[in-house]
């Protein structure tokens, strides 16, 4: 699993790309465990670039979600596409977390 | 004509890849359409996962996985000889709380019985039957229609 991070304005938008399953969804934790340690509390997990995600990856983004919590910080989603979209919103992660259609919502305020 | 094939490995995580791309290749040569693909690949995953996670404590145990087409449905079998694990029988997790008592846990069998329209548990002996159905989309039924016309004029 690859990413790509851009810091816009207050938040630190993190782009994961290919396959967030058994295997690789913990890679997703520890960066975004690295952001943390660095001080970014408030991120943007642009999903546009993911392919699959499984209950692994939910797993890894709500440990990541629950230690920003604690800190006071937050972590928004957008690009949420396909078998993606789906599996959030089986979940319900798309009502737990806020979703937004593209980055440059996500990124206001 | 035999439809069947059986694949099997050892129940470690390594070898997720292996038996997800075993049942989209025999899925794409049984004319599943590409739309079932995914979740195909889902399932695959949150039951071979949790056999690996689970099944064997002592480690070291097998997986099976075959697939054929059961008329107009996809038809996806896992055995393993590991402690009994009843998929079906596993209520939802809570996925109306939030972040702070949202639980880490339960989804992937979750996901199982919202992606898969059927799902049947056994538990023959010392040995786990997991045997899930997919509905072939529209399409994938207009084929197999036109292989049957086919099939008849032969």
């Amino acid at each position: 699993m690859d990413f790509k991070n851009e810091k816009q304005g207050a938040f630190m938008v993190v782009v994961p790309a290919g396959r967030m399953d058994a295997v690789t969804a913990p890679e997703f934790e520890q960066e975004c465990e690295r952001l943390i340690q660095s001080g970014e509390l408030k991120m943007v997990a642009d999903m546009s670039a993911l392919e699959y995600i499984s209950s692994a990856g939910l797993r890894s983004i709500l440990a990541t979600a629950k230690k920003l919590k604690g800190q006071q910080g937050e972590i928004r989603f957008c690009g949420l596409e396909g078998m993606v979209e789906e599996v959030f919103s089986i979940s319900g992660f798309s009502s737990m977390f806020p979703v937004f259609d593209t980055r440059d919502d996500a990124i206001k305020d | 004509m035999d439809q069947t094939s059986t694949f099997r490995v050892s129940a470690s995580r390594d070898n997720l890849s292996k038996i997800q791309h075993f049942v989209l290749e025999r899925a794409e040569a049984l004319g599943v359409p590409d739309s079932l693909r995914s979740k195909l690949e889902l399932v695959v995953e949150e039951v071979f996962i949790n056999i690996a996670s689970y099944a064997y404590s002592e480690g070291g145990g097998t997986v099976e996985a075959d697939c054929a087409l059961d008329g107009r449905r996809f038809r996806l079998r896992f055995v393993d000889h590991g402690i009994p694990f009843d998929p079906t029988g596993q209520g939802p997790p809570d996925t109306h709380e939030d972040v702070d008592h949202r639980t880490i846990g339960g989804l992937g069998v979750f996901l199982i019985q919202k992606m898969a329209d059927e799902i049947r548990y056994e538990r023959q002996e010392d040995v786990n039957v997991l045997t899930m159905h997919f509905t072939l989309p529209q399409e994938a039924s207009a084929a197999q229609e036109y292989d049957d016309e086919e099939k008849k004029l032969v």
